[in-house]
């Protein structure tokens, strides 16, 4: 029976092969289905040079460049701690039957609402970032890695398996480390992910065509840089990237059927309202208020799209890609109601 | 010191939802907010096996129970056995437990006795 883990936890400055950022509180093992760590060799070959020999040359250690990638289903407590990885520490209230979420509900004691509100931080140079220590327990190889910022992560929710993220992004550290004799402790089965069944956009264009899926990508720019501070073989700091611009948040919207609505919000770029509201089956602790995962885009546009080409089919759809952008600020606003207290 | 003081264990994993965990090998659930309670004629672990766990195991610590904390963690252990043994039928179903048959494994461990 395979066992295994990752544990995260949020640095206080991205962490490199020297440094000791202090960690958060907060620790999560998530509920993996997959985590692929790459220390990213890129060893120094020298067969371009001159020495009179007809075969390779021994390479030699010259450069690491990690990444990582991780599958994981849409948890309540999981989405919340990517969403503080990709888009900076969240605005975090405890509920007490007055504030409310961005469905308009009243948020009642015992949980809690976690709300990340473009522009996204951190403020300042540099973007958040995680230490993983991931257990191959079974093969008893532990890994280490340091500086891991979330460039890409996706939610998708598809009619069967559950609300599915996929995360991704560059690191500064990934390497063997001696066990850490940690014990992994994963919220019971009771807590399911967000599913099919628990997504609805109750705010969405007025007139657009029904719905066929709904999917969502948030672009975080960052890249890791060896900035010469330390003797390393590994990048050194983790940047917000220069190229790339802002945080994005965008999607795909297919529909079941072409809408003229649609052509024409396009064609004008015509900005609307887009609420997407993951509300789940299960109750948050001891209240009756159910853990939710919520996004608003409050000018959403279609970037692209077509409809289906016409062909001898009783049913033409048409699909398109969407962005959420402002003509001020505001532009995306997510909201997970949870029972976790804090994220840092 | 009194017989009648009970004990339990309490999860402090950092920043840990206020819901039940599993924590494999140890039977039961155990959360961040209310002890799991061992030592008692009913209970899943032994003090000794608790106290044992509390030190091999880097997010459980053994803490006192007053008396009239016993009550809701009675409460909130039963609730969430009865959730527990849902949650993994659910995930049977729906196949998260097939994806993740570990995790399914220790849930049915914790269970254990439960069932």
């Amino acid at each position: 029976m395979p066992t295994g883990y990752a544990r995260l936890a949020f640095e206080t400055f991205p962490g490199n092969e020297v440094n000791t950022p202090t960690l958060s509180t907060k620790k999560l093992f998530p509920p993996l289905q997959s985590f692929q760590p790459t220390r990213g060799e890129a060893p120094l070959d020298r067969d371009d040079e001159l020495r009179n020999t007809d075969e390779p040359l021994a390479i030699v250690p010259e450069s690491y460049s990690p990444t990582w990638e991780m599958n994981v289903r849409a948890y309540p407590d999981t989405i919340a701690f990517l969403l503080a990885l990709a888009l900076g520490p969240p605005t975090t209230t405890a509920g007490n039957g007055v504030i409310t979420d961005l469905s308009g509900a009243a948020v009642p004691t015992g949980a809690y609402r976690h709300r990340f509100s473009a522009p996204f931080g951190p403020s300042g140079a540099y973007p958040n970032t995680v230490q993983g220590d991931i257990g191959y327990s079974d093969q008893g190889v532990y890994l280490k890695g340091k500086g891991l910022a979330c460039s890409d992560l996706t939610i998708d929710t598809p009619e069967q398996g559950g609300a599915a993220i996929k995360a991704n992004g560059p690191g500064l550290f990934l390497d063997e480390q001696s066990n850490p004799s940690l014990s992994p402790a994963f919220e019971a089965l009771s807590i399911p992910p967000f599913f099919r069944g628990n997504l609805t956009l109750p705010t969405n264009l007025a007139g657009t065509g029904q719905t066929q899926d709904f999917g969502l990508a948030i672009n975080n720019p960052v890249e890791a840089a060896r900035t010469l501070g330390v003797p390393s073989l590994y990048p050194d700091t983790m940047f917000k990237a220069n190229s790339g611009g802002p945080i994005v948040v965008s999607g795909t919207i297919p529909k079941e059927i072409i809408d003229s609505q649609d052509l024409q919000a396009l064609k004008s770029a015509t900005g609307f309202e887009l609420l997407a509201s993951w509300v789940s089956t299960a109750t948050i602790a001891a209240t009756s208020f159910p853990y939710k995962l919520l996004f608003k885009a409050a000018n959403a546009q279609y970037t692209d799209g077509t409809p289906e080409a016409l062909q001898a089919k009783r049913r033409l759809g048409a699909s398109y890609g969407w962005k959420s952008t402002t003509t001020s600020s505001g532009s995306s606003t997510f909201d997970v109601i949870n029972a976790t207290a804090s994220y840092t | 010191m009194s017989s009648k003081k009970r004990y339990g264990l309490i999860l402090t994993l950092g920043g840990a939802p206020a819901s039940p965990h599993v924590i494999s090998p140890l039977p039961g659930y155990y959360r961040p907010d209310v002890p799991h309670l061992v030592g008692g004629l009913e209970d899943d672990l032994t003090l000794e096996e608790a106290k044992a766990a509390a030190k091999d195991i880097d997010i459980l610590e053994l803490v006192e129970v007053p008396e009239h904390k016993e009550g809701e963690a009675e409460e909130v252990a039963a609730a969430d056995v009865e959730a527990g043994r849902n949650g993994l039928q659910e995930a049977r179903k729906d196949g998260r437990a097939g994806d993740a048959p570990s995790r399914a494994k220790d849930e049915a461990a914790a269970l254990k006795g439960d069932e």
